[in-house]
């Protein structure tokens, strides 16, 4: 009875709201009743797995790419295999449309998105609005901004040739 | 995710992140929580922190996890906000809602389509059928799906 006698303690201070808005306290189960509702918490299982519509299995992938694309936006690194283009062709193959469906889903010209895919050209943030509501609102504009802001950095850091090439059509540049 | 600052009413970022080991004793001799954490030890144990924040960085809230990988699912053991963000008089809100969600969260990245089962006292039961949206099955709870989604869009 570990559990209840924190339960006693704290339900001198709080009210029950109070406990359970602020810690699960876990039912004290003797050995044979956590394997019986371990049993039946399996068959549950089971039987929601079985029930599980071709809509659930898109609705969860949408909902795992998020998480990807989140821990990337967050990670300080950046690879050429994890760009809008990249993210955005797993959303596709997750829906399991073609570029055409997709194309005519966010009146955006097949061409322009298969170059945007394919890296060969930066998408806009008209796009980002539009594939948020495709989404159903499970990827945010903001997050598929973040893609290209990232790509971005990690151009202007690198990218000396245009730097330069840009910087010789300025004139009268401040003297800092 | 964000969590609220009651005093300042001024939201602020947080992150959830793995428990290291010298976490333990720190948890243990700040008096915050009730729970004996340390036993909790060989299952996946997630804090709560102010992201970025350098110095005088406090646990908020602590979770408990296990994976049952060959049922697709995720079960919570143990929620503990701190006691300082318990009851009415709490510092900050949301502590407990962001863990939940960061548990459904978890079962989304395994694949197993947010489904989190847990095992309260039964006197608390209801709490998180009203609050959370979680679905009874006798003396279990556990969540899934679309209402799996909603608690990721409330509170990540």
């Amino acid at each position: 009875m570990k559990y209840e006698k924190i339960y006693q303690k704290l339900k001198e201070k709080y009210t029950d709201q109070e406990i359970a808005g602020s810690m699960l306290i876990p039912a004290d189960l003797t050995e044979r009743e956590e394997k019986d509702l371990a049993n039946e918490m399996k068959e549950i299982r089971m039987q929601k797995l079985g029930e599980t519509t071709e809509q659930d299995r898109i609705l969860s992938d949408v909902m795992r790419l998020r998480f990807q694309i989140e821990s990337y936006v967050d990670e300080s690194g950046f690879s050429f295999e994890k760009t809008f283009g990249k993210f955005l062709e797993e959303y596709i193959r997750i829906l399991k449309k073609n570029r055409r469906e997709i194309a005519d889903d966010l009146s955006i010209h097949y061409t322009k998105l298969s170059r945007i895919i394919n890296d060969k050209e930066e998408p806009n943030v008209e796009l980002t609005y539009r594939l948020e509501k495709h989404s159903g609102n499970l990827i945010k504009a903001k997050l598929w901004w973040k893609l290209i802001i990232k790509k971005q950095e990690f151009i202007i850091a690198q990218d000396e040739e245009t730097r330069t090439k840009e910087q010789e059509k300025v004139k009268n540049s401040l003297r800092a | 995710m964000k969590l609220l600052n009651k005093d300042k009413n001024q939201e602020f970022e947080a992150e959830v992140i793995e428990v290291e080991a010298e976490d333990y004793k720190l948890i243990k001799n700040s008096k915050q929580f009730e729970f004996d954490w340390e036993k909790e030890k060989g299952n996946h144990v997630f804090k709560i922190i102010e992201k970025n924040k350098l110095e005088n960085q406090e646990i908020l809230g602590l979770l408990s996890l296990s994976n049952f990988s060959d049922e697709f699912r995720i079960h919570i053991n143990l929620i503990e906000n701190s006691s300082d963000n318990k009851g009415r008089d709490k510092k900050i809100d949301n502590v407990a809602g962001c863990l939940l969600a960061f548990a459904v969260r978890v079962s989304f990245e395994y694949g197993y389509q947010g489904f989190v089962s847990l095992v309260p006292k039964t006197e608390l039961l209801e709490f998180y059928v009203n609050k959370y949206g979680f679905s009874q099955f006798g003396r279990q709870l556990a969540i899934e799906k679309d209402d799996a989604i909603n608690l990721i869009q409330k509170y990540l």
